[in-house]
């Protein structure tokens, strides 16, 4: 019966959608937010614009940030915008010392292979790594990438 | 050949050549095997072939421990026992079980899970399961729409689950009385054991109607199988002679008490759906299922227990009740009806579910055993019943290595779950504070009573020995899940009937 269902859902055009941001639906009504999608999409606009430009940080490094790397993509199937500001600002208060916009990007940048693979792709592999190696983090229950949880920290600390 | 034993003379003398006490999943299962023999069984049943409530009232009791089913509730008092309205979910018991664990207290049985297998393939028969195996490569082939999960299978397994619809009571209550050499007593409440003047035999079963009318029953062996709660409390009760109750030299008999955590515990979020027939369960309808569980090696290495994660539709689980809060009435029909009646109101909020990830993600359920732990226990209360017989107090208890290893079960299938690129997990609540070792009064039990005559060679450790022979009385013997070391992963019935006919083989070969 669920198996049927979900089939019925498969061929509904909201499954086909599930591509980039668009795809975006909530866990629940409640944890919707005062926040529909297309006002996430305007922030992520905002902020892929605000990142594109030299981030100035108190430590003086200038430096072009791409915006997905404040994207946690890997979540956006599971986690509405409000949950991963609260994963994000949780793992700040859970570790100060990554309570940096700045630091979080170098943290994430370093940590990716480089090479011809898209930024998406080398974040997504990052993110398996992490589970592979028990680079875990719990929070609120989640059981989240260490770079995925800071992705979220880095979009909390825009967003929020 | 059936005999209601309030029809009887007072002080009526029953005579035969073995003694079952008890007609439920075991003592039927026992009895059944020694149809058309040239011996006498007498199947003893305390209560009749329909619920009586006066009868259902002696299972009533006090818990003291963890929040608990009521007593009187928990189980059925009448010829076919909880069978009346179990789920029948089968699944035999894991190597793992059987063994040794050096993690695990008390762990170990005497004997291994290979001594058990002919008796699984027999237990079968009265369970009505046929000859389907439980291997998962088997079912893989045997089932549509059988995908497994993409995890890796050197970390999780696929545990398999067949579900019988045997309901003893009305299966086999004409083959029962029709046979020339059973003899079924209803509304035979053994009241207490009386043993020889060396406490090493049982010489009768002393019966006591509601109406104070007594009888007594004499056996060249007798065979306790009135489920683990009533078991311990008989030999408790049998204290005319010893002061501790029958075959409790060592303070063993009630303790150990253990029940199957069955609990909500996490969430899995898929990314997208996915085909999850091989996971779902549908009444009568499901030949066989799987669920999650971790490898051998993976338990040892992480030092836990045994344990299966069940998938719910999320939908439906974040609006159940849990079972332990919906079942709460002392009446068992009430009790079924109001968890019943939940389930309804539940499906009815499920299916108004909008469209969202909730639709194909899925509350985890955890089946696990419970460690087993001597505070964990049956004892007798003040109060008594109609009958004169001490209720039973239960102090069901739980330890830290509990909660560790259901919480370490998510942790590894988390992990898991991100490393297949499948979804993500997320623990409930109460699971997520390492250092809390208390569990909710939310949490389940699958109303599975085990461990309290467990099985030990040791006198000293064990209150049966490999034979399910009480230490020390030579002719008294303990069928079913109350013999149980420790509680396994899968529900106990199936485990339950092939140790009874392992037992019933045993005992063809004495008499």
């Amino acid at each position: 019966m669920i198996l049927q269902e979900l089939l019925k859902f498969r061929n509904t055009s909201y499954l086909y959608t599930i591509k980039n941001l668009t795809h975006l639906r909530y866990l629940r009504e409640e944890e919707w937010h005062p926040m529909k999608r297309n006002t996430f999409i305007k922030r992520i606009g905002l902020l892929g614009g605000a990142m594109l430009l030299p981030l100035a940080t108190g430590s003086c490094d200038v430096t072009p940030i791409d915006p997905r790397l404040a994207v946690p993509h890997s979540l956006l199937p599971v986690c509405s915008p409000a949950t991963m500001v609260d994963i994000g600002s949780r793992y700040r208060k859970m570790t100060p010392s990554e309570n940096d916009a700045a630091l979080l990007i170098r943290l994430l940048r370093d940590s990716l292979d480089g090479g011809e693979a898209s930024l998406d792709r080398q974040i997504l592999n990052r993110i398996t790594r992490d589970y592979r190696e028990g680079k875990l983090v719990e929070i609120d229950g989640w059981m989240l990438a260490l770079t995925e949880t800071r992705q979220c920290a880095l979009y909390s600390l825009f967003y929020s | 050949m059936f005999t209601d034993t309030r029809k009887l003379p007072a002080n009526s003398l029953i005579t035969g050549d073995l003694c079952i006490i008890g007609a439920g999943a075991a003592g039927i299962s026992m009895a059944l095997d020694w149809l058309g023999r040239g011996e006498k069984v007498i199947l003893l049943e305390g209560g009749g072939f329909e619920y009586d409530d006066a009868v259902q009232d002696s299972y009533d009791g006090r818990n003291t421990g963890q929040k608990y089913y009521p007593l009187k509730a928990a189980r059925l008092h009448y010829f076919g026992g909880t069978t009346g309205h179990w789920a029948g979910m089968c699944s035999p018991y894991d190597p793992i079980d059987f063994a040794k664990r050096d993690w695990v207290p008390q762990s170990g049985w005497p004997i291994a899970r290979e001594t058990l297998q002919p008796y699984y393939k027999k237990a079968h028969g009265p369970l009505q399961l046929g000859d389907d195996p439980y291997d998962f490569d088997y079912w893989e082939q045997e089932l549509p729409n059988s995908t497994p999960l993409p995890l890796d299978s050197a970390v999780i397994r696929n545990k398999m689950w067949q579900y019988s619809l045997a309901r003893f009571g009305p299966l086999y209550k004409d083959v029962l009385v029709k046979a020339p050499n059973i003899h079924l007593y209803t509304y035979a409440n053994v009241a207490e054991l009386i043993a020889n003047d060396g406490l090493t035999a049982i010489e009768e079963a002393r019966l006591r109607m509601l109406d104070g009318t007594t009888h007594r029953v004499r056996a060249r062996r007798f065979v306790l199988a009135c489920g683990a709660i009533q078991n311990a409390r008989l030999l408790l009760a049998s204290n005319k002679q010893a002061p501790a109750g029958l075959g409790n030299a060592n303070d063993l008999v009630g303790r150990y008490f253990q029940e199957h955590l069955e609990v909500a515990s996490a969430e899995f979020w898929f990314f997208k759906p996915r085909p999850m027939g091989l996971y779902t369960y549908e009444w009568k309808k499901t030949r066989a299922s799987a669920e999650l569980g971790l490898q051998a090696g993976i338990q040892e290495e992480l030092g836990v227990l045994n344990g299966t994660v069940s998938f719910l539709p999320l939908r439906i689980g974040r609006y159940r009740d849990p079972k332990m809060l919906t079942y709460q009435k002392e009446d068992p029909r009430k009790a079924w009806d109001n968890m019943s009646e939940h389930m309804v109101e539940t499906m009815k909020k499920a299916r108004e579910e909008g469209i969202s990830p909730v639709l194909w993600s899925y509350q985890l359920n955890t089946r696990m055993e419970q460690c087993p732990n001597p505070e964990s226990r049956i004892t007798l209360d003040k109060e008594k019943d109609a009958y004169g017989i001490p209720r039973v107090k239960l102090n069901w208890a739980l330890t830290a290595l509990d909660k560790h290893s259901i919480r370490s079960l998510y942790e590894v299938l988390g992990r898991q779950a991100g490393i297949a690129g499948l979804g993500r997990v997320r623990l409930y609540e109460w699971l997520r504070d390492k250092k809390d070792d208390t569990f909710p009064d939310s949490t389940n039990a699958g109303w599975h009573h085990m461990g309290t005559t467990r099985m030990c060679e040791d006198p000293k450790r064990g209150v049966v020995d490999a034979n399910c022979r009480v230490h020390g009385i030579q002719n008294l013997y303990v069928a079913g899940s109350a013999c149980y070391p420790t509680s396994g992963a899968p529900n106990p019935t199936l485990t339950l009937v092939a140790l009874t006919l392992r037992l019933s083989e045993h005992l063809k070969g004495l008499i």
